[in-house]
């Protein structure tokens, strides 16, 4: 269908409603909304139904006192107000639309109405009561005249797919059949046909012999009385009625109906049916013969031609594949002489992925975004959310002045970065935006370890909700300004990667994997010389205030959470347990288990592990010939591992993340 | 399909200029002669539309001149089937752009328009006018308040061929008004149509918005309403998709005096890609009646032709009178009109026109002696917005049945917002308690007009709500003048019914100014002052724009009447001059001439 988009929701502020104490934040034409449990999703889906849903009821908007902002204290004593605004942008091509709500125009570049909800002390009565109304005048209202042209649809988190389905009335199959307009003639010439050839069953001589059966076995117990005739009957032929029996079945070979089929697929099939009737119906694909001649009298009428085939029975299908150019033309001479009377719906699908195999989340989802329609959602699928585009997201979170929202509509990444972004925010790495706080790591070793660290440290990621995000390099700079924008705490912890400068061939050279040495006369630490770069980059600290001395580097980088160990995680940590002969022995044992090498080999690595030659330990665990890996090494160590071999800085990431969280935990 | 519809739509379709004209699928221009029918064209074109073309919640806008026409073809749509439904507006222009332009949009721009709009009100606009005029050092007897006031109309710039000879003085007086009225903060309906076809004209997302509410725009009386709502059609018609069905009559446009001049309606009339639709035939006049009318006109290819028949010939009354315009009222009271009733003619169908307000004044003395029931058109107080609700509370108040009280509470409620008063849900609940519970009681005061008005005056605080209104500036003088009338003026003796039947003459003859005789049919018209230097105006004699503008007021005046004609001049009068009085003969206007050659030349009846 047409590229033209409809209208969608570009701003909602909302002042003292539920979990809401004063927020305000700019939405694009698809929303993923994102936040954990109890944080207020279905309130901030609820705040825009109030203005929009027409299922909502006059009761369902006025509000009372439990609605107000928890941290208000008698709120209605005290005269508090509800206030709900909402912005729409991209309506100016629909005529529907303009007819019935320029009133609330509060801009023209770009267009954009305003409509606003009001829970208010009245002051004629000093009761409570509640006013909808458009732009900036509170006496053009809002009703249900104009909600029919704008509204929101929200499909349920708790939905009975398969009851919608049966269900004659609602049934979304149903509605899209409402939409067109049958010629009732030709729906009974069908039906009387449809009869007369049904009826020839019944002339199948088993039959015969079946309804004689019943009648005479009815007729002896009932007497011979006139209600007592029965007989068979085959279909309903009433012809407001025919279009009832129609039913949709799935499976190319076998077909089945619905009711016979997966919940899943029922989901999606629900979903799409109800994307399909929420379409911009100005383009009609189906034009009825007599408005084809109606429309052909107006000017300009030549684009019928161009765009209609007419079909056997006289009426116009639309042809497919219509370039973008013409389509437009063509909308915008439907929409002049419009037949269609429909404005716009919203969708908001909450947790579209319940019920469904994670490849079908993200179809379902691909499929959302492709469509015209503006569709918020809500989810606490990775699946959705790697998938989601960047400046989708509205991210919930809690604080002490009630939840906030982040949104990343106006996010502003290079063209580069939001590639690298989307690249890495794949399907596992969806997860970044559930978590509470983030712990960013740059390998396979980490995910391992970090967690299993901080259950030692009696600090468990997952009772806060920390994520601990691979992010398999050291690129943080994008991850850093999106966590940024979306408000989320986070830590990262890198390598030190120390190295010494050493002559080759007479020119200085970096020499790495060695550990530090009084021999080494001039040395440093890539790793924070990359996240000095970072942060000067991303201005948290300006270039002139960074210290010349590495531990007052390490200090500042800290204070913005990020931890920088000193060789390479596995050699920090049989560093951190040089110490203790109980991790020296662990850290042996998982060796010796894991490799392929001879007795020889694990005494050599024993050795070397007492003697801190590190390196060649890693070298003896990274050599492929011995089939352990780093990976594999990571993931014994992490169910065995003792608070001794915990480094530092590892220590501290994990204990500064903790009282972050904590920091807003308080107030929860 | 209403009954109503049907009818009619039966009867135009015997016409084939009418049905034409009710077919049309493009902007079109109907020149509609006197008695041609165009408001049931128009009407039914509106219900056509609505029901067949346009699909909700789009709608369409039909726009005239005053309000008496607004309710009269509002009453007529209703009478066709037509129910209240959103975008569609009917109103004057200057209403729309109220409403429609500058409430919506002006805020949106930075037109230097003085938001939220506080219109002047008349006592002050004359005043700023006189303090403008001394400032400039201009002689008040060299420019009145509507040269200034045509001058700015005239100025909008658009796309109009249409060139108009500026008024130095004029313009520089409106100018300097101007300034001073903005800076007072304040505006005047001039002001308010100059800004909204501004609006038009300039802003792409406003005409958007008015083409996607008003697909059609309907106008009547596109020939009095000058030069902005010109400007506004054009910029419409050449930059929208907005389908324009404009109706007039440019023999009937003699309201130059505001800038109203036939040729933009024959500007519009003669452009490309716009229908043109002549309706020829007269339902209301004799072809006699007709012939006259077009013979004082003056004018090539006027054909119309009677759609009527008459049982009785056509008839045509020359009365020379001895001295001054005394001797011709009293030939009125006392030998024309009992000669009417003699002939079983009832007075609603007599017609007496006259040059003046003055002239109004002098012959009610008359009729009154005469003991002659008379109605005249042009009240002593405005019939406004508020006075029109008035009377249709009135009519709800007798019988219910013919207004409803939402349409009644509707209007109160919107007055109520409009002067600041927020209303919610509950308030709006107890306003209609309270309306509902004032209009029942106010029964008991249904003998009375003055009673009953000041019962609700009071009851409904109107004037508190009114007072220092933004919007309606002169109400509370107006309501004034209304009460005032009903306590001790002509309408002393009204009961409500009376009141709310305001506007059509109840066994009365009617009397009225030649000019505001538009719109207005009669068995029997009587012309009075047709002599020379009167009728027309000496100093328009040599000007041949405002003679033919004379001619068109003959034409409308002849037009009005459907069977008979009475032309009464004096042969003498007494005029005071630099040497005292002075008495002199007058001869009979070039109208009379000309009228009566062509009779004596065809034989017909002339007494």
């Amino acid at each position: 269908m047409t590229k033209i988009k409809s209208p969608y929701i570009s701003r909602v502020k909302i002042k003292n409603f539920r979990n809401f104490k004063d927020i305000d934040v700019n939405l694009s034409h698809k929303q993923v909304i994102i936040g954990e449990n109890n944080v207020g999703k279905t309130n901030f889906l609820k705040a825009i139904q109030i203005i929009l849903d027409p299922k909502f009821s006059d009761e369902d908007r006025f509000l009372n006192e439990s609605d107000f902002y928890d941290g208000l204290v008698e709120p209605m004593k005290n005269g508090e107000i509800i206030e709900i605004i909402i912005e729409i942008r991209g309506y100016e091509h629909n005529k529907t639309v303009l007819s019935m709500l320029s009133d609330a125009t509060i801009s023209e570049n770009p267009p954009t109405l305003r409509l606003t909800y009001k829970f208010f002390p009245s002051q004629d009565t000093n009761e409570y009561t509640y006013t909808i109304f458009q732009g900036d005048r509170p006496e053009v209202q809002f009703t249900h005249f104009h909600r029919k042209f704008l509204n929101i649809k929200v499909i349920n988190a708790i939905r009975d797919v398969e009851s919608e389905m049966r269900n004659s009335r609602k049934s979304p199959i149903k509605n899209l059949l409402r939409d067109y307009e049958f010629d009732k003639d030709e729906l009974e010439d069908i039906g009387a046909k449809l009869k007369e050839q049904s009826n020839e069953i019944l002339s199948i001589d088993e039959l015969i012999d079946l309804e004689k059966k019943i009648n005479n076995r009815f007729i002896n117990t009932m007497g011979n009385q006139s209600f007592s005739k029965i007989s068979l009957e085959t279909i309903d032929v009433d012809p407001n009625r025919i279009l009832n029996t129609l039913k949709l079945m799935i499976g190319e070979e076998k077909q089945r109906p619905t009711s016979d089929t997966s919940l899943g697929i029922n989901n999606i099939l629900y979903i799409s049916l109800i994307l399909i009737s929420l379409e911009d119906k100005t383009i009609p694909t189906l034009l009825k013969k007599e408005n084809y001649i109606e429309l052909s009298e107006e000017s300009d009428s030549e684009i019928l031609e161009e765009c209609y085939v007419k079909s056997s029975k006289g009426n116009y299908f639309l042809k497919d594949n219509l370039d973008d150019g013409l389509m437009l033309k063509l909308y915008s001479f439907m929409d002049n002489y419009s037949l269609s009377k429909e404005g716009f719906t919203i969708l908001a699908i909450e947790e579209p992925e319940a019920h469904l195999h994670p490849s079908f989340q993200r179809i379902i989802y691909k499929d959302v975004m492709k469509n015209n329609t503006s569709v918020l959602m809500t989810t606490h699928s990775p699946y959705i959310t790697s998938v989601a585009p960047l400046n989708s997201i509205v991210h919930l979170r809690t604080t002490q002045e009630g939840t906030i929202i982040n949104t990343t509509a106006d996010l502003n990444l290079s063209d580069k970065e939001k590639q690298d972004l989307e690249r890495y925010i794949d399907v596992k790495r969806g997860e970044i935006y559930f978590g509470k706080g983030v712990i960013l790591v740059e390998g396979i070793a980490e995910e391992y370890l970090i967690p299993a660290f901080a259950e030692i440290l009696g600090k468990p990621l997952d009772l806060k909700g920390i994520i601990c995000c691979n992010i398999n390099s050291t690129n943080f700079d994008p991850y850093v300004k999106f966590l940024d924008m979306l408000g989320i705490p986070y830590v990262c912890i890198t390598d030190g990667d120390y190295y010494a400068w050493v002559k080759e061939k007479e020119e200085p050279k970096r020499k790495y994997h060695i550990v530090v040495d009084d021999s080494h006369i001039s040395n440093g630490y890539l790793g924070l010389e990359r996240i000095g770069d970072l942060l000067v980059k991303l201005q948290k600290i300006n270039n002139s205030s960074l210290p010349k001395d590495l531990d007052e580097q390490e200090e500042l980088f800290a204070k913005n959470g990020f931890f920088i160990g000193y060789y390479t995680m596995e050699v920090d940590i049989m560093d951190a347990c040089s110490e203790s002969n109980q991790g020296k022995d662990i850290i042996c044992k998982i060796f010796n288990e894991l490799t392929t090498g001879g007795e020889r080999q694990k005494e050599n690595f024993k050795r070397e592990l007492n003697s801190g030659d590190y390196w060649s330990c890693l070298r003896k665990i990274e050599n492929c010939e011995n089939e352990v890996g780093k990976g594999r090494f990571a993931q014994r160590l992490s169910l065995m591992c003792i608070k001794d071999h915990i480094p530092k800085y590892i220590e501290n990431a994990i204990d500064y993340i903790y009282s972050k969280i904590e920091e807003v935990g308080k107030y929860e | 399909m209403n009954s109503t519809y049907l009818e009619k739509l039966e009867q135009i379709k015997k016409d084939k200029d009418q049905f034409a004209a009710f077919n049309s699928n493009c902007s079109t221009v109907v020149k509609a002669g006197p008695g041609s029918g165009k408001t049931t064209v128009l009407t039914l074109k509106i219900m056509k539309l609505l029901n067949d073309k346009i699909k909700y919640p789009r709608g369409l806008a039909c726009l005239t001149y005053n309000r008496e026409a607004v309710k009269e073809f509002t009453n007529r749509l209703y009478e066709l089937g037509y129910v209240k439904r959103n975008n569609v507006f009917l109103g004057t222009v200057h209403a729309f752009c109220i409403a429609e332009v500058i409430s919506p949009f002006a805020h949106l721009y930075d037109y230097d328009i003085p938001l939220p709009l506080k219109i002047v009100s008349e006592k002050e606009k004359n005043k700023l006018f006189k303090d403008t005029v001394i400032q400039l050092n201009y002689d008040p007897n060299q420019i009145k308040i509507i040269d200034m006031d045509k001058e700015r109309t005239l100025g909008i710039e658009g796309i109009s061929c249409v060139s108009v000879e500026p008024y130095d003085i004029g313009l520089k007086v409106a100018k300097e008004y101007e300034n001073r009225l903005h800076a007072m903060g304040m505006v005047d309906f001039i002001d308010i149509v100059k800004y909204a076809t501004l609006l038009i004209q300039k802003e792409e997302y406003v005409r958007k918005c008015l083409e996607a509410k008003f697909p059609w725009i309907l106008i009547d009386e596109y020939q009095d309403l000058g030069k902005p709502l010109h400007e506004m059609v054009l910029s419409l018609f050449h930059k929208t998709n907005i389908k324009i069905f404009a109706v007039g009559d440019p023999d009937q446009s003699i309201y130059g005096f505001n800038g109203a001049i036939p040729d933009y309606l024959n500007e519009l009339y003669s452009s490309p890609n716009i229908e043109a639709i002549e309706l020829k035939t007269n339902y209301r006049s004799h072809q006699d009646i007709i012939n006259a009318s077009i013979i004082g006109l003056n004018q090539q290819n006027r054909n119309y032709v009677s759609g009527k028949r008459f049982d009785k010939d056509a008839e045509f009354h020359f009365i020379t009178c001895e001295e001054e315009m005394d001797d011709q009222y009293k030939e009125v009271a006392y030998s024309i009109i009992p000669s009417c009733q003699q002939k079983g003619i009832p007075l609603e169908e007599i017609c007496v026109l006259v040059h003046s307000e003055k002239q109004i004044q002098s012959m009610r003395k008359i009729l009154d002696e005469a003991n002659i029931p008379y109605y005249i058109s042009k009240l002593e107080f405005k019939r406004s917005d508020i006075v029109i609700w008035l009377e249709q509370c009135a009519l709800w108040v007798i019988s219910n049945s013919n207004v409803s009280f939402s349409s009644l509470f509707d209007y109160w409620n919107n007055l109520l917002q409009k002067h600041n008063q927020t209303i919610t849900a509950e308030r709006n609940i107890l306003e209609r308690k309270r309306l509902y519970s004032i209009l029942k009681e106010s029964i008991k005061h249904f003998k009375s007009l003055y009673k009953w008005l000041e019962f609700l005056i009071k009851n409904l605080k109107l004037h508190s709500i009114l007072y220092d209104s933004d919007i309606y500036p002169d109400e509370v003088d107006n309501l004034n003048a209304l009460i005032k009338v009903a306590k001790d003026g002509s309408f002393r003796d009204f009961d409500i019914t009376r009141f709310a039947n305001l506007g059509k003459p109840i066994n009365q003859i009617t009397l009225s100014t030649r000019h505001s005789s538009k719109g207005l049919e009669f068995e029997v018209v009587i012309l009075l002052g047709m002599e020379q230097g009167n009728f027309p105006y000496y100093k328009n004699e040599n000007d041949p724009e405002k003679l033919a503008e004379e001619r068109r007021v003959f034409f409308v005046s002849i037009s009005r009447a459907k069977r008979v004609c009475y032309l009464l001049r004096s042969k003498k009068y007494t005029r005071k001059t630099r040497f005292g009085y002075k008495t002199f003969n007058y001869k009979p206007s070039m109208f009379w001439e000309e009228l009566y050659e062509s009779k004596k030349n065809l034989g017909t009846t002339v007494n």
